[in-house]
């Protein structure tokens, strides 16, 4: 997205979509608990793509579930165009849905085998009583058209598509309802390289085409940074740095994006490494650090780091914001 | 003279006349202290070459239909099954993806560890513990005296791949099998691991054999790449030669289609239309023409076979330029 694109989205009232402290737990056996999100906010404008990364376990995923509210929050509010959607009653909830819709990990499991491609793609239309048969009949000719698969393809099954194919079905599916926010959890991390480029290409043409605002949650960086204007990093259910797209790659600020950004593996055997591996793991959720999330693992933890929890500090531009949750830069 | 060479390979599986040639005509070797990467995508055979290269698959329903297979002086196509358990987990040791379902989930890890010990080196229970927390230590697994008394699922993923990478060095291998090792992990814990592997390799002087669908994995561990399309290498070159100037269209295709930390934010991205054919829907000719911008006539109605030199190889009529 240009400076000029930015500058009109912040000129627009309301917010696509503002999270406010947003936190799950959920509750184990023998009175245990796990925080799995943890006081995350932020605000997504119209047209723009959060990305949200984070290894396993860090809560993404739980993150993008508590904001369509699929499951509930423990506590925080989600709004979205200005209204608080938290405490909608389900009816209004089903309905608001349509405007907010959700793409999966694995195409194999996220579309019913017994349903022919046609009905799969024209279900969300029925059941929000939009069109009458034949309408819905043309539509689905069209989104099909749209995610690029032949117009036979409603006739088919499932199972007779590979695994690209199947996400461009779910896409189509999610597309139906003209949804102006869709949260997209891991969409091409079951694809092969040669297919997951075709499956980007398509959801960067729906954003131009359609205005759509993703909410991308992946654990692949290189993917992430090709798709979003903004990225967030998780770290135990908690947002430990967020900016702009350029900022986070050109000056990762938290140890923890630091050390993720050294770790990939770049298709390029010039490159030099750099790299200082972090040692240890994710901590259980079940049992997280005091202090800082990541002291234990940090090369440059402090002492306040192994009591005190970092706040979010505003360390960016007017027109780049970047704020990271870290004592180094108190 | 090459650690461990795969000469003319070929891999059916079936019977009668729904019996499909999965692999064919695969050759590579591995040198000793190098490590030999065979990149593709789902379907393309890697793992069938591999695990059958050390003749590790169940026959039936798999069938070897030809293929020169030696580790050293061994020739292992001849072996007897006796003779060939002698050499896995012996000579030969391998890390499969999945820690889960690699370990068996009713006997402590320390069980497990020293089971190779006892059955290849023929240890006494004191030798064999001394000798595993020598081997858990190697592998970076702190308190290894408190792991062994565990069970698999006790252990974390990170720590569970440690364990089978510490069972397939545990008799001192001349050849490492390492099939997608990091392929269920974190980055950061990726990271780790290929460290560690780089360092075993270094110091005991392995040959690795590499599977993998990830070229930055590649790029960053391997010497040697063999790139697999259905069924057949394609092309096969020294790691830096690969990536600087890739030749089959395939491998050129693959390199431009994946999003890179320096590709522009929203750039289009390179694609490769189309899929992977089947193995029994596999076309005369080169299997890859039906995707490939630059196929002719003859990509459709010939095969192409590897050429090239020594270090760069590659099958295809009408290369890439270098």
């Amino acid at each position: 997205m240009g400076a000029a694109t930015i500058v009109e989205a912040r000129s627009m009232t309301v917010p696509l979509l503002e999270i406010q402290g947003l936190s799950k737990t959920f509750a184990l056996k023998g009175g245990r608990s796990i925080r799995a999100v943890d006081g995350v906010s932020f605000v997504q404008r119209k047209g723009e793509t959060i990305g949200i990364v984070g290894e396993s376990g860090c809560g993404k995923s739980t993150l993008g579930r508590l904001i369509l509210r699929l499951i509930e929050p423990t506590a925080g509010d989600v709004r979205f165009l200005g209204k608080d959607i938290t405490l909608l009653p389900a009816e209004a909830m089903r309905a608001m849905r349509r405007h907010m819709q959700m793409i999966f990990q694995d195409p194999y499991t996220s579309l019913d085998p017994r349903m022919r491609v046609g009905s799969l793609i024209e279900e969300p239309l029925v059941i929000h009583g939009l069109g009458t048969p034949g309408e819905r009949t043309r539509e689905v000719a069209r989104l099909l058209d749209t995610v690029g698969l032949p117009a036979e393809a409603a006739g088919r099954y499932p199972h007779e598509f590979s695994g690209g194919q199947r996400q461009r079905i779910c896409i189509a599916r999610a597309l139906a309802l003209h949804p102006q926010l869709i949260v997209a959890d891991e969409p091409v991390s079951a694809l092969d390289v040669s297919i997951q480029s075709q499956v980007l290409n398509l959801l960067m043409d729906l954003k131009r085409e359609h205005g759509l605002s993703y909410l991308f949650i992946s654990h692949n960086l290189a993917v992430v940074k090709y798709v979003s204007d903004t990225i967030a990093v998780m770290y135990l259910g908690r947002i430990v740095e967020m900016g702009s797209t350029g900022s986070i790659y050109a000056d990762p600020k938290h140890p923890y994006t630091q050390a993720l950004l050294a770790a990939i593996p770049e298709p390029d055997p010039e490159r030099a490494r750099d790299r200082v591996p972090l040692q240890g793991e994710l901590p259980s959720p079940e049992h997280p650090p005091a202090g800082c999330p990541f002291h234990p693992r940090c090369p440059r933890a402090m002492d306040r780091c192994r009591s005190e929890v970092p706040q979010p500090l505003e360390r960016g531009t007017k027109e780049h914001p970047h704020r990271v949750a870290c004592h180094l830069y108190d | 003279m090459a650690l461990f060479s795969v000469e003319d390979l070929a891999v059916s599986f079936g019977r009668g006349a729904s019996r499909v040639r999965v692999v064919d005509g695969v050759s590579f070797s591995v040198d000793k202290g190098r490590t030999l990467g065979i990149v593709g995508e789902s379907g393309c055979g890697k793992t069938v070459t591999v695990m059958s290269s050390i003749r590790l698959l169940p026959s039936p329903p798999s069938h070897i239909d030809s293929g020169r297979l030696r580790l050293g002086e061994v020739d292992l196509a001849a072996l007897a099954p006796k003779a060939l358990r002698d050499i896995w987990g012996n000579r030969i040791g391998v890390v499969f993806q999945d820690p889960m379902t690699s370990l068996n989930p009713t006997y402590t890890v320390g069980f497990q560890l020293r089971e190779a010990l006892r059955l290849h080196r023929r240890m006494t229970e004191t030798e064999a513990h001394a000798e595993v927390l020598r081997m858990l230590d190697r592998v970076g697994i702190n308190a290894p005296e408190r792991r062994l008394t565990q069970y698999p699922h006790e252990l974390s993923g990170g720590l569970r791949q440690r364990v089978l990478i510490a069972m397939a060095l545990m008799c001192g291998p001349e050849l490492l099998i390492a099939d997608e090792p990091t392929t269920a992990l974190d980055v950061t814990l990726q990271a780790q691991i290929l460290d560690l592997l780089r360092s075993l390799r270094d110091e005991l002087g392995m040959g690795i054999l590499l599977v993998t669908h990830d070229l930055g994995v590649v790029a960053e561990f391997c010497d040697q790449v063999a790139v697999m399309y259905a069924g057949r290498i394609v092309e096969s070159a020294g790691v830096k030669s690969l990536f600087a100037s890739p030749r089959h269209p395939y491998t050129h295709g693959l390199l431009a289609s994946i999003p890179r930390l320096t590709t522009e934010k929203g750039a289009r991205l390179a694609a490769i239309e189309g899929m992977v054919p089947a193995p029994g829907e596999r076309p005369a000719g080169c299997a890859f023409a039906q995707r490939c911008p630059r196929a002719q006539i003859r990509c459709r109605e010939e095969r192409p076979e590897l050429v090239g030199d020594a270090d760069h190889r590659y099958a295809c009529f009408h290369p890439v330029s270098a």
